[in-house]
């Protein structure tokens, strides 16, 4: 609403760990919102739910206005969403650049959490003004005093400054409302200046292309503009600007300090970046960019291969597809001596990984053969240039290069007092660097370490919940590559390199490692009617071995009397088995073999 | 040659744990109403006055059937069939159920071959398989056969039965060879899906026999039969030699036979006859004047082959090479020569002069062998 004067504007965010309330509070706001009829608040929400169910698909505001009314005031609140998990950091800082203050929301019967931590640092780093809340004080196992002191530990927050609050009672939303005019400054921003305006977030739908979210800083955007994109250079003309609220609210133009939605014919998300700059396409080259824009950057990587060579295409038209929509994720074609055709895939984070895979074999319908991830390495070369590894496979003999560096991380841990020496000792298998240690009362601790990025890859966060009974949380980012005693390992089945199967390790575990590969190979490859030899090495070293022996006995010893067709069946379903599998000298090798390395138990290294 | 004629007798007296064929429990009405259906059926799928190579009365529990019930079945069969050369007739007998006067009325009717459902002499085993009969049960019912005249014995035994030992199940078939039997069937349990057996299984109230012993049995099962004679033929079957079942042999080289009775299969000329798995379906058509057969499928050539790769090389003898290129219509080695030629040099599998057969070895391992050799023919086809 470019009526609105900016005074009157407050954009802010809510952050929060996983299931401390965040949803139900926005809720409440909503609620709040002058502008919200509630009947048709309940309405309009289940009307889109439904249409979710329907279509099957996610119809998602990130960002709502909220027509408020504050000490008989009239502003305009707008809600800005952020992903909530620690792979979307680099979108989160811009969601943040988005807005002056945030709601850093702490559930009080669990306390702060690792994620909570992660998401303060970020919100401090981009001059947030940040309103702690306390959520959930309406219920018996509410601590709201130790969790005071927790945000007064960890944060330096004052306890008079934190608000108690139920989002499921409503107790505490006045009070937020007149925190958020009080304390969280209007946007400030030159009218008169040529346009500049921060994409903090983009959707792809469907039906209008793809949405994009701006915060103006200065000047307006309006329909029928002709507008840049600083960083891809790509032009467009503005087909519509508008507000979410309950759906799409078109507005004649968003003005200075105001944040909304863009759609301006852009056919893939590809073609915009979150945390670019918009600008009139005519002073495109005049206009200096808004701070902080970053390519996104994959953190991990791995394969994807279709089972039957003839799908290659059929692949590479799932994933072009699921690029439109996700602009964070890269694939490369590559080829795999092993598993032949196929795309090394680049992601945010593992759990990225497994939202674009899932979605690609449901999408697809296609047999798929996924490789274990890996992180990426940097090697500075003889010569003094510097090349950048995403597969193992490409690592080149330890002649060619001076070193190799790996990215390293900054974790931080929330864990229960009671389980920091099991916290310590995994950390440290995994090579960590302890660095820090916080009590937070209640009983619990922050831990911080520097460690390498691959060793949390696999099972680290799993392994943490379970020697911490499930209360321990973890957060991390990456701070920069160190140079380290890596080499790969090679892994041979039958004879044969499998390059998909190899890995990078420390050089002081892979042995180890290599040998729990193998062990894990022989539980996943099934007896053959030969035996087969299971390799891994070093260079030309060998450094472990495994054998499957063939087959002791496969024969129906049934009467099945005249009924030829039932043998038939049990054959065709045998034929089958076979056919999924993927054949390397003369091995078939199920797909869940090629994550043998994800499942090798590091316990006792 | 005439076809061979199976006739299917679908009740039981109660059903087993890991039977998974198709049976169930049925009244006296029922089977007066299925023995006139069988009439009926015989009257349009054979020739009149057919001289069969070989009958099998298989079930089910065909000696469900009361004396009286065997005797009208067997004036059925004497109005289709001629019978006069004496072709080999088998009829499968559950111990428990067969009387004196039962075994007579087989005897009448033309059988001259006794396929006992032993199973086990053990009667924990016969507890935990569900077997309605006691130890001594299968002795005196040989005697029975023997009594009426019914000279050719078979014994069926199952093996790799949860919880068995070696020495148990060697015991056992010790015992069927006792008997003085020219022919022993051994079955190793299977689990079937929607059986009793299968469910404890996945509750974890039974364990399956472990790989390893499972294989003893199956060697041992060979030494110890073969020092009473009786060599192994098929995979599963041993006989002393001119004892073989010729009926069986049949199915095995994929022979001409047709399939009489509510569930059963049929072949002729490499065309699949099924009838359905409902005896009441099957009773209502033939009641119509009309035939019940739910599927007649001819195989398409590299079925043909398949087929009978997979039923010909469960015998010791192999699949005859020319019978394959005549079944099939082309040369084995120039359809599966590639897989063939690794199974060879894995020691798998080896040819004579005429035959394609099995090693030990690779008997062991056939379902795997055929698994090779059928890839083989599709990535040809």
């Amino acid at each position: 609403m470019s009526s609105n004067p900016l005074q009157h504007i407050r954009n802010f965010c809510i952050i929060a760990h996983i299931d401390h309330g965040k949803s139900t509070l926005a809720d409440r706001l909503l609620q709040a919102s002058s502008a919200v009829d509630q009947r048709k608040l309940r309405e309009q929400t289940m009307d889109s739910m439904d249409l979710e169910r329907e279509r099957g698909i996610t119809i998602k505001a990130k960002a709502i206005a909220l027509p408020m009314v504050v000490d008989d005031k009239e502003y305009l609140f707008n809600l800005i969403d952020t992903p909530g998990h620690v792979d979307f950091g680099y979108e989160v800082s811009r969601a943040m650049h988005a807005c002056e203050g945030a709601l850093a929301l702490v559930d009080t019967t669990q306390g702060i959490q690792a994620q909570t931590v992660a998401n303060m640092y970020q919100a401090i780093a981009a001059d947030l003004h940040v309103i702690p809340l306390a959520n959930k004080v309406d219920m018996i196992a509410s601590r709201l005093e130790e969790t005071q002191q927790e945000m007064e530990q960890v944060f330096g927050i004052k306890p008079a400054e934190v608000i108690g609050c139920s989002g499921k009672t409503g107790l505490g939303v006045p009070e937020i409302l007149r925190a958020i005019v009080a304390r969280i400054p209007a946007p400030t921003g030159d009218p008169d200046a040529p346009l500049k305006a921060l994409i903090f977030d983009a959707v792809y739908d469907d039906y209008r292309g793809v949405v994009v979210y701006v915060r103006v800083r200065d000047g307006f955007i309006e329909p029928r503009q002709k507008i840049a994109m600083k960083a891809t250079g790509k032009e467009f003309e503005v087909l519509e600007v508008g507000v979410a609220r309950m759906g799409f609210v078109k507005q004649d133009r968003l003005g200075t300090g105001c944040v909304g939605y863009v759609i301006c014919g852009i056919k893939s998300i590809q073609d915009i970046g979150v945390g670019d700059t918009i600008t009139l396409a005519s002073l495109k080259d005049q206009i200096t960019p808004l701070p902080g824009y970053k390519k996104p950057q994959p953190m991990v990587y791995a394969g994807i291969y279709p089972t039957q060579a003839s799908d290659f295409e059929a692949l590479r038209k799932g994933l072009q597809k699921l690029s439109l929509s996700d602009s964070s994720f890269t694939y490369v074609p590559e080829q795999s001596g092993a598993l032949g055709y196929g795309f090394r895939c680049g992601y945010l984070g593992l759990l990225h990984m497994e939202i674009v895979q899932e979605r690609l074999e449901r999408e697809s319908g296609l047999e798929l053969v996924m490789t274990a991830p890996n992180v990426h390495y940097e090697i500075l070369k003889q010569d003094g240039t510097q090349e950048r590894i995403e597969c193992a496979a490409h690592l080149p003999d330890p002649t060619h290069y001076k070193e190799i560096r790996e990215p390293l991380v900054r974790l931080n841990i929330i864990t229960p007092t009671g389980s920091i020496g099991d916290v310590m000792k995994l950390a440290l298998e995994r090579r960590g660097l302890y660095q820090n240690q916080e009590h937070l009362g209640q009983g619990r601790a922050l831990l911080t370490f520097k460690i390498p990025l691959s060793e949390i890859i696999f099972d680290f966060f799993d392994r943490l919940k379970s020697i911490t009974h499930g209360y321990g949380t973890m957060d991390y980012e990456v701070v920069g590559f160190e140079a380290a005693d890596l080499v790969k390992v090679r892994i041979m089945v039958a004879g044969e390199d499998v390059d998909a199967l190899s890995f990078i390790a420390h050089r002081q575990f892979a042995e180890s490692r290599g040998r729990k590969v193998l062990i894990k190979l022989r539980e996943e490859i099934p007896k053959h009617l030969f035996v087969i030899s299971l390799q891994a090495a070093i260079g030309g070293k060998i450094i472990a071995g495994e054998k499957i022996s063939s087959m002791g006995k496969n024969v129906t010893a049934k009467c099945y009397g005249g009924d030829v067709s039932r043998k038939k069946k049990l054959l065709e379903k045998q034929k089958k088995g076979k056919a999924r599998m993927k054949m390397i000298g003369g091995v078939e090798v199920p797909q869940d073999a090629f994550l043998a390395i994800l499942k090798v138990d590091q316990d006792g290294e | 040659m005439q076809p061979s004629l199976y006739i299917h007798i679908p009740f039981c007296v109660k059903k087993c744990g890991y039977c998974d064929f198709y049976s169930g429990v049925a009244g006296d009405a029922d089977i007066d109403r299925y023995i006139a259906a069988l009439d009926r059926e015989l009257a349009l799928m054979v020739p009149q006055g057919l001289a069969p190579a070989t009958v099998f009365i298989g079930g089910g529990t065909p000696t469900r059937l009361s004396a009286g019930q065997l005797q009208q079945l067997g004036q059925v069969l004497g109005r289709h069939l001629d019978l006069s050369a004496g072709p080999e007739f088998t009829c499968e007998i559950n111990p428990a159920t067969l009387t004196p006067a039962k075994a007579k009325a087989l005897a009448q009717m033309g059988v001259n071959r006794a396929s006992m459902g032993v199973q086990s002499f053990d009667p924990h085993f016969l507890r935990e398989l569900d077997r309605a009969h006691e130890a001594g049960t299968a002795e005196a019912a040989i005697a029975m056969a023997r009594e009426a005249g019914i000279a050719r014995l078979s014994v069926d035994l199952m093996f790799a039965l949860p919880g068995q030992t070696l020495p148990q199940f060697e015991a056992d078939l010790r015992q069927a060879l006792a008997l003085g039997t020219s022919h022993v069937s051994l079955y190793a349990l299977t689990f079937e899906d929607d059986t009793t057996l299968t469910r404890k299984l996945q509750l974890g109230q039974v364990q399956p026999c472990p790989e390893d012993l499972e294989r003893a049995m199956f060697e041992a099962a060979g030494r110890i039969c073969g020092q009473a004679g009786l060599h192994r033929y098929e995979v599963s079957n041993f006989a002393v030699p001119g004892q073989e079942c010729r009926h069986n042999l049949v199915y095995w080289t994929l022979g001409d036979w047709i399939g009489i009775g509510a569930g059963a299969h049929g072949m002729l000329d490499g065309t699949i006859t099924a009838n359905p798995k409902d005896f009441r379906a099957w009773c209502e058509a033939l009641e119509a004047g009309r035939l019940a057969a739910i599927g007649q499928s001819a195989m398409r050539p590299q079925e043909r082959a398949e087929a009978l790769l997979l039923m010909g090389l469960r015998l010791v003898q192999g699949v005859e090479l020319a019978r394959f290129r005549a079944f099939a219509g082309a040369d084995f080695t120039a359809l599966c020569g590639q897989a063939a030629g690794r199974l060879v040099e894995l020691g798998l599998l080896e040819f004579t002069p005429t035959h394609v057969r099995c090693t030990e070895q690779g008997l062991l391992v056939l379902d795997s062998v055929v698994v090779e050799l059928a890839s083989d023919l599709e990535v040809r086809a």
